[in-house]
């Protein structure tokens, strides 16, 4: 499955929540996501939204929060926001 | 040590008992309560466990040897009975306290086996019960040597074990949920909350998780703010679990051990 259509499927009201089962470390580096024989480390901002992902907050709400933390408008937000849940959808990280 | 009939002792309340027995060698270098009366969690029929540290190893005709797997390969106990409490002295070596503490060093937990910590159970619980104890005899000694404790790596490898434990049964409730085995999954879950916990309150510097019925206490005198005790116990007694639907309260287990792991720090 590719990167576009999950992201088209997206819409504001979804309510995505992390994964269980995924392995987590928080280290000195940040947050890293344990996948099968690897591990990612999120950014900071990636990692702001994947700590609120409680399948209660939606998409709307989250871009929103994103903004307000660091400063950027909520329509550059919001694309960065689905951008990041539809990587982590694709790595079986989150789900909706 | 607080409300227990030691609440008001001091140093000399607590070597003379062991002096008159001729407990103390001439080269003890630090006493040390520890457990449960250090930390004020006594019971009517808790035992009173000591510490003694010196230079030379002690013998005895009456002592009991513990193997250890450190040089030399062996501590000595003594016990008695002293106002109706069993009394237990463990003799440990100046120079084994500096092995355990070689063995959680930095270098070691980035080595080859960097979640392989080489302790055995009563090692652990020695680097355990020095960060929580009461020392009566060389305070500096302790001082000093519980300061090496809080720089070693001896938390971020018990962080490191303890959410490695929760992550596997973790795994195995999520595998048993998918298969529908809900007891096996519910078993799996409560497993997972406790190598959580236990992770969550070493990160607090509150170790000792091979004795897992101090846990209440042990969350007690943390009190992390991810975790209220009253949080923890309503999930470690089940009380919303709903025998109708156990998938509900796995998964609420699940996703805590989720969150501990992403806010405990383990390097």
């Amino acid at each position: 499955m590719t990167a576009e259509p999950i992201a088209r499927a997206l819409t504001p009201a979804h309510t995505p929540s992390r994964s269980l089962g995924v392995r987590i470390r928080r280290t000195r580096d940040g947050l890293l996501l344990g996948l099968e024989g690897d591990a990612l480390l999120l950014s900071d901002s990636a990692e702001f939204i994947y700590r609120q992902l409680d399948g209660r907050t939606s998409i709307t709400d989250l871009a929103r929060r994103l903004s307000t933390e660091y400063l950027i408008d909520e329509h550059e937000a919001a694309v960065d926001t689905i951008e990041l849940l539809d990587q982590l959808g694709e790595l079986g990280l989150v789900q909706w | 040590m607080r409300s227990s009939e030691f609440s008001r002792w001091n140093d000399n309340d607590w070597l003379a008992p062991l002096c008159e027995r001729q407990l103390i060698p001439a080269d003890c270098i630090g006493a040390l309560v520890v457990g449960s009366a250090a930390r004020g969690w006594l019971n009517p029929r808790s035992d009173i466990d000591l510490y003694l540290v010196t230079t030379e190893e002690v013998s005895s005709d009456t002592g009991t040897l513990i193997p250890m797997s450190l040089n030399p390969p062996r501590v000595q106990s003594e016990s008695f009975y002293y106002g109706g409490r069993r009394w237990e002295v463990t003799y440990w070596l100046e120079r084994q306290v500096e092995q355990v503490l070689a063995r959680v060093s930095w270098e070691e937990f980035g080595g080859e086996t960097p979640a392989g910590f080489a302790l055995g159970e009563r090692e652990e619980l020695l680097l355990a019960r020095l960060g929580n104890c009461v020392p009566v005899l060389g305070a500096d000694w302790v001082e000093e040597i519980q300061a090496r404790l809080r720089d070693s790596a001896f938390r971020s490898f018990l962080v490191t074990r303890s959410l490695s434990s929760s992550d596997d049964a973790v795994e195995d409730a999520m595998g048993q949920l998918e298969s529908g085995d809900l007891d096996s999954a519910t078993l799996s879950a409560r497993r997972a909350l406790g190598f959580a916990v236990d992770a969550l309150l070493e990160s607090h510097g509150e170790y000792g998780s091979n004795i897992p019925k101090w846990r209440p206490q042990r969350l007690r005198a943390a009190q992390p703010d991810l975790l209220s005790f009253d949080q923890y116990w309503e999930l470690e007694t089940m009380r919303t679990y709903d025998a109708e639907d156990p998938g509900a309260w796995i998964r609420t287990i699940l996703t805590l051990c989720q969150d501990i792991s992403m806010r405990v720090e383990v390097s």
